[in-house]
């Protein structure tokens, strides 16, 4: 067994990164707040006030967590993603965006298909009359839910037109 | 106190009708399925749901959503106990002594505990909502702009002071809610804010899909990186030993009286499960003899915990219904779903709408029953569904989630933010951000900018205002100290440190 798991991310990376994200999407608030009088009106604060007074708070609190994080720096040496672990994720992150991708051509229930039958039977080994079970199973299921029970229609693509469901 | 008798007995024969018994079963059927799997909990199978509930009378919907909330409390402790995998943030405290009844082979036991302990609770809580309702409307009534606010910042303020974890991490939380929040129209002038030209923006960013997103994928990613591997123990229950289990339960009265008192406070005022569960819990290893057994399969640490969970959950409609102030994120959920039946929660609500008010209080009489009884003799179902490989179940839910996000407003756009929440959600949990605060202020946003404005006008802009009155004052003051609660612990730190260096 190796002494210590390859790091991918270390905690005090990710710390970093994600104070350095809530400080932008801080400041990106304040900028769309000056858009409008941030101040006080005739009928009391103006539209912009609130956003700007928020977007200022996060400002200010990702800087606290950005001094906390390289104050504590030693402390969060560690792993938050070893490598064993981020090839795990994004072996199952990856197939996800593809998924939605796909289903903005081809429709939700036939990307479900294709994305079952990768990730249960390619991805994952399942045998294969799980795997085809559960891919044609599925989609299905969720048609007759949605489609026909709950009257609820969810996204099609040109399957669904050749037999006449829109 | 018992002029509401009357109106629950109405509420009785709005609620119990066998099409809404079948919405009980039903809820607490998909509320278990949540519980149980990976990555869903209560606030996201609620949410989930809800879409499908737009079209049903709110009286309906209502049942639907609330049961499928008990159900997901129950269904957690059922993973807690026979897997030592908590489903919900709120059956954590349960692991510590659930799972370890179950390994020395009393699983029947620590489940018909916990599933009782858990109904008690409810009804606990649902009486306290009974008893209490006339006395908050009463209260919320004297309510101005200017005490809501100042409830809203208590309610804020209580995150960052006993929340636990990084207060700065929390006011982050807090203030992207808030942020989000006020994407799209003013409610004041009408302006569009923060749409920066983006015509998705204009129609705001939609709770529903956020909650899928932080909660569904996020939690997803987060069990996809380090798998538990879960450890099952036998899951036979036998009728006659559930028996035997439901005859000395009673013995615990003591645990069980005090959890709920914890759970009902906990759940009023805005501390959420979690907190109620861990609050008990640390109580009863103080107080009980047993204490020292805590954590080694002391029934006791289970019943308090189960208790003081499911109280907490009945007991937070109260301030729900009466004030609009959810207290935890699925009632945060429910009170978003509210506004979209058209129904403003507060004192009107009751005045106006008794039917729904009292129809909703005793569907959770009717309902904690049938989810005692359904969690009890599902549970071989649950252990068996268990059973399926992670590989299978996740992009199930994965699919479920991403269906659920185009219900929403069937709009594709959506598809891709609930990813992108989805990151954000993995990296918070990751980082230790709260997400329930977000979520809350998501949801109180534009009532708490409207309450702050309204006020500011009363007083021409004069923060003076929140003091005006001892009731608005008294809260003010309570917020404040909460927000500078973190200030107070990095003094008493320094305080400390001259006399701890050794």
């Amino acid at each position: 067994m190796p002494e210590r798991q390859s790091t991918l991310v270390s905690r005090f990376a990710l710390e970093v990164a994600f104070a350095l994200f809530t400080m932008a999407f801080g400041a990106t608030v304040i900028w769309g707040a000056l858009e409008f009088s941030i101040g006080w009106g005739e009928i009391g604060p103006e539209a912009g006030y609130f956003p700007f007074r928020i977007g200022s708070l996060i400002v200010l609190a990702s800087l606290v967590n950005l001094v906390l994080a390289v104050r504590r720096r030693n402390a969060a040496a560690g792993a938050v993603v070893t490598g064993e672990e981020g090839r795990r994720l994004l072996s199952f992150a990856l197939p996800i965006v593809v998924f939605v991708g796909v289903a903005m051509v081809l429709g939700i229930y036939v990307a479900s298909a294709l994305y079952l039958l990768f990730t249960v039977g390619f991805v994952a080994r399942h045998r294969l009359p799980v795997t085809v079970g559960v891919s044609l199973g599925f989609p299905l299921v969720l048609f007759v839910l949605f489609e026909i029970a709950f009257r609820t229609p969810l996204l099609k693509g040109p399957l669904e037109a050749v037999f006449g469901w829109y | 106190m018992f002029d509401n008798l009357p109106l629950l007995t109405n509420g009785f024969a709005v609620a119990i009708t066998g099409y809404h018994i079948l919405l009980m079963m039903v809820g607490v059927f998909l509320g278990i399925l949540v519980g149980v799997l990976p990555g869903l909990g209560a606030p996201n199978g609620v949410t989930l749901l809800m879409p499908l509930t737009f079209a049903m009378n709110p009286v309906s919907a209502i049942i639907l959503l609330t049961s499928m909330y008990w159900g997901a409390l129950f269904g957690g402790s059922t993973t807690s106990i026979l897997f030592n995998i908590p489903g919900e943030p709120s059956s954590v405290a349960t692991t510590f002594d659930g799972y370890p009844m179950a390994k020395a082979g009393r699983a029947t036991e620590a489940l018909t505990f916990a599933f009782m302990s858990s109904g008690f609770g409810a009804l606990f809580g649902v009486a306290a909502v009974t008893l209490l309702s006339s006395w908050a409307t009463r209260f919320a009534l004297q309510f101005s702009p200017v005490e809501y606010f100042a409830v809203f910042m208590l309610a804020f303020g209580s995150f960052v002071a006993f929340g636990g974890g990084s207060p700065f991490k929390t006011i982050i939380s807090i203030c992207i809610g808030f942020a989000f929040a006020s994407i799209g129209m003013d409610t004041v002038s009408g302006s569009m804010r923060l749409t920066y030209g983006i015509a998705d923006l204009s129609r705001g960013v939609s709770l529903l899909v956020v909650v899928i997103g932080l909660y569904g994928i996020g939690e997803l990613l987060s069990t996809m990186q380090s798998p538990i591997k879960a450890e099952a123990v036998t899951t036979r229950l036998s009728p006659r030993a559930v028996l035997a289990a439901a005859r000395i339960w009673p013995r615990y009265w003591i645990a069980l009286l005090r959890s709920a008192c914890v759970g009902c406070w906990m759940g009023i005022t805005p501390g959420g499960p979690t907190a109620a569960t861990f609050m008990s819990y640390g109580i009863a290893r103080r107080f009980s003899r047993a204490g020292a057994r805590f954590g080694k399969g002391e029934p006791e640490g289970l019943i308090s915990c189960e208790t003081a969970d499911q109280a907490s959950g009945s007991a937070a409609m109260l301030p729900m219904l009466a004030l609009g102030l959810p207290s935890s994120a699925t009632a945060a959920v429910l009170l978003g779903g509210l506004m979209i039946w058209g129904l403003t929660p507060g004192p009107s609500l009751f005045a106006e709408r008794p039917d729904f008010v009292w129809g909703l209080i005793a569907s959770m009489y009717v309902s904690n029953v049938v989810a005692v009884i359904m969690a009890l003799t599902t549970v071989p179902i649950f252990a068996a569904l268990l059973r399926v490989p992670l590989t299978i179940t996740a992009p199930l839910i994965v699919i479920v989630c991403v269906v659920g996000a185009y219900t929403v407003a069937s709009n594709t756009t959506d598809l891709w933010s609930v990813l992108l929440f989805g990151v954000v959600g993995y990296l918070m949990s990751r980082l230790e951000y709260p997400i329930a605060p977000l979520v809350l202020a998501m949801v109180l946003g534009d009532k708490a900018e409207d309450a702050f404005r309204q006020s500011m006008i009363l007083s021409k802009g004069s923060l003076a205002v929140f003091w005006s009155n001892p009731l608005a004052g008294t809260v003010a003051t309570l917020a404040l100290l909460c927000f500078a609660f973190p200030l107070f612990t990095v003094v008493w730190r320094l305080a400390k440190r001259p006399l701890g260096r050794d």
